[in-house]
């Protein structure tokens, strides 16, 4: 009997690459849009999704790829910043905080190749991806703050109650983003991989 | 010798249905709760309540966060992170994915408290292998096993109570209705 939960525990020990957090600095994790981000790594260390991202490249800043979104187009890139939403149902998707105030960049995963999960808010990423070009469409925009019945909300969902009030519900409320990305944004990027650190 | 086949699928069969009985209902109650993804979060409880802080001025971040985590009597410890998606927004991340978002000119938010399910997070992480790695092997091998069970259980019994006795018609009748289904997507749909 000793034996077999020997076996399991030293199975199970090497098994989870995603939940083997590096440790990190108080730096790392609250990297505020517009101040300085953590300086660039070269090996990429944390939890890993995926294959994770590729140590040869530059991070390539958000604000750019916004501006120059015809030329990153279809291109593979690597970028970093504070996640500042995690797909609530499915973790199917991070939104990244730019390195310019109020850029949010989408990073879209198939779902169940890599699942963050919803305690990765706020911890710094490092992910690699290609670069999509989001067309405009007024139409399908959604007003800011509004969401699409998506993986960010759900039937039934609570919404925020009066104070003394609890509403209780299932998923994301006021915030709420499609799939394609946040409102107004100019491209996503298709994961291929990513490193997450911080407590 | 002769062997008997039977007795070794019974005896088989039983010892199989003994280790994978327990994943077997995980699954089965994680399979439930994923069902039913677009109408609830089968892995997290998310609250939301309103909070009022009083008004302050988002663009100082430092200054911000103070104001709000004091406000509301949190430990600055615990604050995982900050992002102001608006000039006049500030959110505050905190552990397990909770956040606060409040309007600097009112002073006005919210507060969304996100705890995981117990019990049905962990089951949801094993049934969607969202651990990878060997538990992909170890998940294999159960379904392997959960086939052997399957099939096995067909050979169990002999005569009337067999699979060639009244056996075949449940089997029929299971095969029935996901067929029904598939038929109804493909051609039914028209």
């Amino acid at each position: 009997m000793r034996a077999i939960l020997l076996a399991f525990v030293i199975l199970f020990s090497g098994c989870d690459k995603e939940k083997s957090p590096a440790p990190a600095t108080k730096s790392e994790t609250k990297p505020a849009q517009g101040q300085p981000e953590p300086p660039k790594q070269t090996q990429h260390e944390g939890t890993v999704y995926g294959p994770g991202v590729s140590a040869a490249g530059e991070i390539v800043p958000i604000s750019k790829i916004f501006d120059e979104v015809d030329a990153y187009d279809g291109k593979t890139v690597k970028v970093a910043g504070t996640i500042v939403d995690v797909c609530p149902n499915r973790g199917c998707w991070i939104d990244i905080a730019g390195d310019r105030e109020f850029d949010v960049l989408r990073f879209k995963v198939t779902d169940g190749v890599m699942t963050f999960p919803l305690a990765d808010k706020g911890k710094h990423v490092v992910a690699e991806g290609v670069v999509r070009k989001i067309a405009p469409d007024p139409a399908a925009a959604p007003a800011e703050g509004a969401g699409h019945a998506c993986d960010g909300e759900m039937k039934g969902e609570a919404k925020p109650a009066a104070a003394g009030h609890e509403g209780h519900g299932g998923g994301e409320a006021a915030g709420a983003h499609d799939c394609a990305g946040p409102a107004k944004a100019k491209a996503r990027l298709e994961g291929i991989g990513a490193v997450v650190h911080g407590k | 010798m002769k062997v008997d086949w039977f007795r070794w699928n019974r005896t088989l069969h039983r010892d199989a249905g003994y280790l994978v009985c327990v994943l077997t209902a995980l699954y089965a109650v994680s399979g439930i709760a994923v069902n039913h993804v677009a109408d609830w979060n089968p892995n997290y409880s998310i609250r939301h309540r309103t909070v009022d802080v009083g008004p302050f001025d988002p663009a100082n971040l430092d200054a911000a966060e103070a104001h709000i985590v004091g406000r509301l009597g949190l430990d600055r410890a615990d604050v995982r992170g900050r992002h102001r998606p608006s000039p006049d927004e500030l959110r505050v991340f905190l552990p397990e994915g909770s956040e606060i978002r409040v309007t600097g000119s009112t002073g006005h938010g919210t507060w969304k408290e996100v705890r995981p399910r117990t019990g049905l997070f962990e089951a949801n992480l094993l049934h969607l292998n969202r651990l990878k790695g060997a538990w992909t092997w170890i998940a294999d091998a159960f379904s392997v096993l959960l086939l052997y069970v399957s099939i096995g259980g067909l050979f169990m019994l002999r005569g009337k109570n067999g699979l060639l006795g009244r056996g075949k018609y449940l089997v029929a009748a299971g095969l029935l209705v996901p067929a029904a289904f598939i038929a109804w997507h493909y051609w039914g749909r028209s």
